[in-house]
């Protein structure tokens, strides 16, 4: 076989994760500490209870069992164990074709395209910016080539349309941009949820189709503490009645939103899933569902948010100790978005150190990579650098087989004393199961120096562009993307024509 | 006197509220001129838990506790603080803008406010431009602080601006902007005040403040 020689990055791959060698996920917190945590949060539910800020809500939840207050609603143990057991442990968030199908089932970990940002570092110039949906355009394009990235958030603001249906318009542009699954996070009122269940039919084929085949998914936040506002009821309404794939998000702040203690953060924010999984399980038992939370704590020097730390990633051990191993229901923490203003040595730190955490521990979603400055400004090399880490962490979660061609008695004894590995046939014959670095730069001193003492940042780069240049994702037909554009028209007519 | 203002800076140092006015009390009672207990003792002593900040030493919440102790004993003074140096503690009104549910930050910017002295009302979350110009109307604030974390929402700040300047009530008001999508630039497109994080923010309302004193902002009342 002639060999060629390697052009560029090549065509698409799919989508990562697939587990080849099951590892239990790490545990470190233990059945004692999550039985702790949850009666601690039954507590919180059935005395303090939620707002829930529509009435709507507050109706299924009274017939449900729930007693209601003026706008709060006060949760029994038995309703919240009871909604917890219909809640699938497996659900599958696709992709527009079944190859880029996600299966959340404890043992995958995706990682997606983050959200929301505001601004880019700009790819040409390297000047903060407003970001555009040419933005989100572009990076979706990324995202759509990218095999560590599971599915999509809109990761940059479409700020240049108007506001009261922006979501609409990133909605449109993710499913056009990319074949994998949108997940969407600007929705956050029930008008939105509509539009974007609309746009998601088109491209699926019909309302009952996307129901088995569910491209799109939405999640709503808490606002800690103890409340699910409005708009946030309304769009679950209107996804969990669908049945399509309905999360509960919470972000609680250490010190500010939450308890200062990892516990007291842990019982709080699982409480408030608690109550919105509920909601969502009295609205349509069995509607697949997830956990959500991006907690973090309050940086005591400036009262902003760490979003990394010790603690962060302690809480998303709790998180995933809660959600896959005490109710083993699907979950989603977040990783990276990063403190730092520019990648280098602290996003490293940061974007590695919580990927590994949460992947280890058996996280089945991680929002996720793209994002400087506390997950509000777009870097195209940050995302790059991002999936290498991501890479090389799926790696070491993947764990390594002990069969006996693996445990190569054979080779030892063939090579012997003092003699070598390197043409051995056992060494040739696995030797391309080793990851290999795409960014990250192994070189000589010199090599270093001559290239301009290129490195990890120069290479993420060239791969952006790469992409950019050469990558463009499988297009909707003409008649669904003209559909796209008439539910787009008629939501947008509905505000008032714009 | 001095021993009387050192025990209220140091109660609002130590973050204490009771002790804080009970020591304000005791140095009104002493004979204490409530002018010199509010410069000598409380806004001394937040100083020195700014300068305490500054150096790490205390932490957000600690500040927090500090400024309410500070509020507690403004409340005491306020009543009896003449005219002039009572502007010297000018009113601050807060709101986040309509649409938006964040609160976080501009709470935070309410208590370093507090704690810097000024009388501070927070709006709530979601308000409509016509709400905050109302309460403009009728509290009369020499400061108007907005806050957005939406780029989505931060666009209504400017409603409530145009509003303002229609209704008449911009004159002697001065309008602070601040959250994640908000920058410089855009404060400066709107005409109004920027500041990045709630310390910036005191900074920013005592000089408008201080220009509100000296006449170059003229005081509505
Ligand atoms: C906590 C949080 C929430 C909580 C809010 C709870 C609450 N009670 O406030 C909840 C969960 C409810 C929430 C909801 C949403 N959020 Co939110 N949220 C955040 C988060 C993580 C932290 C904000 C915060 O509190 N920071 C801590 C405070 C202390 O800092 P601060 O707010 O910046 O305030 C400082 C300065 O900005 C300034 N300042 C602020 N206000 C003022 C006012 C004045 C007068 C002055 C002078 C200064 C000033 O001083 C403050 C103190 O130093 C940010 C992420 C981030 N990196 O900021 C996202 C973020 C702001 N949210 C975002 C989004 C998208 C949403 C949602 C639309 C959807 C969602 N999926 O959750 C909804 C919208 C709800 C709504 N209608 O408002 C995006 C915004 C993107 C965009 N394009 O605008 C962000 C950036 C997250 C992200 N990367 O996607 N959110």
């Amino acid at each position: 076989m002639a060999r060629e020689r390697k052009k560029g990055y090549g065509p698409k791959k799919p989508i990562a994760p697939i587990p080849r060698y099951w590892n239990p996920p790490i545990v470190l917190v233990q059945e004692e500490q999550r039985r702790a945590i949850h009666g601690a949060s039954l507590t919180v539910l059935e005395h303090a209870g939620m707002r829930i800020a529509s009435e709507e809500a507050r109706e299924i939840l009274a017939r449900a069992g729930a007693r209601v207050e003026e706008d709060r609603v006060f949760f029994p143990w038995t309703l919240v164990e009871g909604a917890l057991r219909k809640i699938p442990s497996v659900i599958r968030l696709c992709g527009r074709t079944p190859e880029e199908d996600l299966l959340l089932d404890g043992r995958h970990t995706y990682m997606n395209l983050d959200g929301n940002g505001m601004e880019i570092l700009d790819f040409e110039t390297g000047v903060r910016r407003p970001t555009d949906l040419a933005d989100l355009e572009t990076a979706t394009r990324l995202a759509d080539y990218l095999e560590q990235i599971g599915y999509v958030w809109p990761i940059a603001t479409a700020r240049d349309c108007p506001v009261p249906v922006q979501p609409l318009y990133e909605t449109r542009c993710q499913l056009r941009n990319t074949t994998k699954h949108v997940m969407t996070m600007t929705v956050a009122d029930g008008f939105c949820a509509r539009g974007v269940i609309d746009m998601a039919a088109a491209v699926a084929g019909g309302r009952e189709a996307l129901r088995r085949r569910p491209l799109i998914s939405l999640f709503e936040s808490v606002t800690s503490p103890l409340a699910l506002e409005r708009g946030a009821c309304e769009a679950l309404l209107a996804f969990a009645r669908e049945g399509l794939p309905t999360g509960i998000m919470t972000m609680p702040l250490s010190g500010a939103t939450a308890p200062v203690t990892v516990a007291g953060n842990l019982v709080l924010a699982n409480a408030e899933v608690l109550a919105g999984l509920t909601l969502v399980q009295c609205v349509t038992p069995g509607c697949p569902s997830w956990y959500a939370s991006c907690s973090t704590v309050m940086d005591l020097k400036s009262g902003g948010v760490t979003s990394n730390g010790p603690e962060d990633y302690l809480i998303q051990a709790g998180t995933i100790a809660m959600a896959r191993i005490h109710y083993n229901i699907p979950v989603m923490t977040g990783v990276m978005g990063t403190e730092a203003r520019a990648p280098g040595w602290q996003s490293a730190v940061e974007d590695s150190l919580s990927v590994y955490t949460s992947a280890l521990c058996g996280a089945d979603l991680m929002p996720g990579a793209g994002l400087l400055k506390n997950a509000t400004v777009l870097s195209y090399e940050e995302l790059v650098l991002g999936c290498e880490i991501y890479e090389m962490v799926r790696r070491v979660k993947e764990g390594f087989p002990t069969d006996a061609e693996s445990l190569a008695v054979e080779a030892i004894l063939r090579v012997g004393p003092r003699g070598d590995f390197m043409t051995d046939p056992h060494t040739l014959e696995h030797m391309r199961e080793l990851w290999q670095p795409e960014v990250l730069r192994r070189c000589s001193f010199d090599a270093w120096e001559s290239s301009g003492r290129a490195d990890a940042l120069e290479r993420a780069r060239e791969k952006a562009a790469w992409i950019m240049e050469h990558h463009a994702p499988e297009p909707l037909s003409a008649s669904v993307d003209a559909e796209l554009d008439r539910i787009l028209e008629i939501y947008a007519e509905e505000k008032g024509g714009i | 006197m001095e021993k009387h203002y050192e025990a209220v800076r140091e109660h609002v140092v130590e973050g204490q509220v009771t002790q804080t006015e009970n020591a304000v009390r005791k140095a009104l009672d002493a004979g204490c001129p409530p002018e010199g207990i509010l410069r000598e003792g409380l806004l001394a002593g937040m100083d020195e838990v700014g300068a305490l900040f500054k150096d790490g030493e205390m932490f957000v919440p600690e500040v927090l506790v500090s400024a309410k102790a500070m509020k507690g004993g403004m409340e005491i003074l306020r009543p009896l603080l003449a005219a002039g140096a009572a502007g010297q503690s000018g009113r601050i009104l807060t709101a986040t803008v309509e649409g938006d549910l964040h609160d976080i930050g501009v709470k935070l910017v309410g208590m370093m406010l507090e704690g810097a002295g000024f009388e501070v009302r927070n709006l709530g979350v979601d308000l409509p431009a016509a709400r905050i110009v109302e309460e403009v109307r009728n509290w009369r604030p020499h400061v108007l602080g907005l806050s957005a974390m939406l780029t989505t929402t931060m666009t209504n700040m400017k409603g409530v601006v145009e509003s303002l300047r229609e209704e008449g009530l911009a004159e002697g008001l001065a309008v602070m902007v601040g959250g994640a999508p908000v920058s410089k630039e855009y404060a400066e497109r709107l005409g109004v005040h920027y500041s990045a994080d709630a310390a910036e923010a005191v900074g920013v309302a005592k000089v408008l403040l201080q220009k509100f004193r000296e006449g170059a902002l003229s005081d509505v009342r």
